[in-house]
């Protein structure tokens, strides 16, 4: 189904949303003590919230189901009496995710792959994802190092949302791909899409292709790297990276994370916290006794585009980057993944 | 919803000293509940107050099977601490996690199995239920390293020849430093191959140790004729979910955590990541 809303009419269509469930969108934060500011999801009630017109949010919007921090549970102890309890989070209803871009999208169903459809189930993240409406928002915009054409994660996408909105002019244009999606729509205040407006959106799509002229080729990637394990070039590509992590933070589909202990100075009591852990630190696949599997840099930087490329192609049948240019944009040594991949692709 | 990241609250039932820094812990859930555990499955262990370590089982017991048997080396941060348990202190147990040993693929097949230091309580379980099963298997074979003597783990069972003969297993012992008592073998474990016969015909070999050792045996073992899957690794690595999602025991494609411990050495080659 689609339809079309006029740009008069989308505090309407929030002031409905937020009636009826939680809105997370896009918000401006920073700014009161700095001149930065930047892009955030969070809780929105007003159309004032939003930062509808957002270029890029800096953490992506997997922290809504896998927050960097997230605890775990609690156990107090007596003696030799020892109480748990479950602090992980429920949403007590359905939460609205507004304003998603289509390469964020694509990697929430890379951390599905990962959370919920391999041989564990974990089942808090699976009901934040049952309990989640999906509205997406493709891109007017493209950024510096934005290449999600590439890897199908973008401009537009076909699955993964309940809404898929786009910016035509005076009006958004907006596809359904569910019945919860259908249902969102079906206010008085939508109209039913033209051939007009479909071509409208068509242009505005294309536009936004024609931009991102890089050509990452997956396929070609995957096939190299079964060879590329142990090429100098490695050593080439790493050489500028400080082991920050960042690239790993800002990254929408690194999932892996360390569990650690918050305790009380006596041990009494505690809290088992999950947080988000960065393959490129040196004790990442450090073991007991300190043998360390990945010393070198080099290793731990080729770690982590072999899993987004080579290992999640051979684990899920799909690699693990949607192009969306945060590794390449926070990263302070500027190091240009795609520059690395171009080099591989190229043999 | 089950959490699973909380774990079963666990007694302590019993405590072994091994070696001056390995104890071996027999433990039962507060539940009572059974234990369901393959043999080369591994656990997680909660340490309240310091954290959970991955920790291979040794042994289930009990007619009910619950009681569960593990051996653990002090060398972490958080394994340290369970030198200060003692019978009755409460820990959590997690799992249990990891694919267990092929068991239907080893059956009719002579079993060499290869450790070094405590690398034996990760196969110690499969000793055990080859021998309960010892009809459905060939020759049983233990060859076992130790730094030194002191540093041999379940010396009740190692050294206990007329059982071992009851049970038909063979034991062949070394250590690289050998003190005023010892009269057996001195040298790494790959040289026991030397000092017994070894045929690859219909034999599944099973290594398990420090790296180096495992580089070695493997090498050693191909060498023999032994092909990539007929030697079965079991790999350890910092697994921290267990559940394949946290990414810490990756090598190359392969989560240790679920598509292993125990790997062909074929499919961990397959890898690209060094594996030891």
């Amino acid at each position: 189904m689609e339809k079309v809303l006029d740009k008069a009419h989308f505090s309407r269509f929030l002031g409905d949303l937020v009636t009826k469930y939680k809105v997370i969108g896009p918000t401006k934060k920073g700014g009161a003590t700095s001149t930065y500011t930047y892009t955030t999801f969070d809780y929105v009630k007003r159309v004032e919230d939003l930062e509808i017109d957002y270029k890029s949010s800096m953490l992506s919007p997997k922290r809504i189901y896998f927050p960097d921090s997230q605890p775990l549970y609690k156990y107090e102890k007596n003696g030799q009496n020892v109480k748990l309890e479950d602090l992980r989070e429920v949403w007590d209803k359905e939460r609205v995710l507004f304003g998603l871009r289509p390469c964020d999208i694509t990697a929430i169903l890379c951390l599905d792959k990962v959370f919920m459809e391999d041989s564990f189930v974990d089942h808090y993240y699976q009901d934040k994802r049952r309990k989640s409406i999906i509205i997406g928002l493709t891109c007017s915009e493209t950024r510096q190092h934005c290449f999600c054409s590439s890897l199908g994660s973008g401009p537009d996408i076909e699955s993964g949302y309940d809404l898929l909105m786009t910016d035509i002019g005076d009006s958004y244009f907006f596809r359904a791909r569910t019945d919860l999606g259908k249902e969102l729509i079906s206010a008085d205040y939508f109209r039913n899409a033209t051939d007009q407006d479909r071509e409208l959106r068509e242009a505005k799509l294309k536009k936004v292709k024609e931009r991102l002229s890089e050509k990452v080729d997956p396929a070609k990637i995957i096939s190299v790297m079964a060879d590329k394990y142990n090429d100098e070039l490695w050593n080439e590509f790493s050489d500028n990276c400080f082991t920050c992590g960042a690239c790993n933070m800002v990254c929408p589909t690194c999932h892996c994370f360390t569990i650690i202990d918050k305790t009380s100075p006596d041990g009494s009591e505690g809290t088992r916290v999950l947080v988000w852990d960065s393959c490129h630190f040196e004790r990442f696949a450090q073991m007991a006794g300190n043998l360390n599997m990945r010393g070198e840099k080099s290793s731990r930087f080729k770690h982590r585009l072999y899993h987004k490329f080579y290992y999640t192609a051979k684990q899920h049948g799909s690699v693990s980057c949607v192009g969306c240019g945060r590794c390449m944009e926070f990263c302070p040594s500027h190091i240009d993944v795609r520059a690395a991949l171009r080099r591989l692709q190229e043999g | 919803m089950n959490n699973l990241y909380m774990p079963e609250l666990a007694l302590v039932e019993d405590i072994k000293e091994e070696t001056s820094n390995i104890r071996t812990l027999t433990i039962s859930l507060k539940s009572r509940k059974p234990f369901s555990v393959l043999p080369g499955q591994f656990v997680e262990l909660t340490i309240f107050g310091y954290g959970e370590f991955p920790v291979s089982v040794s042994a289930v017991l009990g007619p009910t099977r619950d009681r569960l048997q593990t051996t653990i080396q002090r060398i972490g941060k958080v394994t340290k601490e369970t030198a200060n348990l003692s019978v009755g202190s409460t820990i959590g147990i997690r799992g249990p996690f990891g694919n267990g040993f092929p068991l239907a693929e080893m059956k009719g097949k002579n079993i060499c199995i290869v450790t070094g230091g405590v690398g034996l309580a990760a196969v110690r379980y499969l000793i055990n239920y080859i021998i309960e099963n010892r009809d459905h298997y060939g020759k049983l074979q233990l060859l076992h390293g130790a730094r030194t003597p002191g540093d041999l783990i379940y010396k009740d069972f190692l050294f206990n020849n007329e059982e071992a003969q009851e049970q038909g297993i063979e034991i062949l012992l070394t250590v690289d430093q050998p003190d005023a008592g010892w009269e057996g073998h001195v040298g790494v474990v790959t040289e026991l191959f030397k000092r017994t016969t070894l045929d690859p015909v219909n034999t599944m070999a099973v290594v398990c140790g420090p790296s180096i050792m495992m580089k070695f045996a493997t090498q050693c073992l191909a060498n023999m004729g032994f092909g990539d899957d007929q030697m079965l690794v079991s790999m350890e690595r910092r697994m921290q979910c267990g559940m394949g999602m946290c990414g810490h025991c990756m090598v190359g494609q392969k989560r240790v955590c679920l598509d292993g411990p125990i790997f062909t050495y074929g499919s961990i080659k397959d890898a690209l990541e060094r594996a030891f």
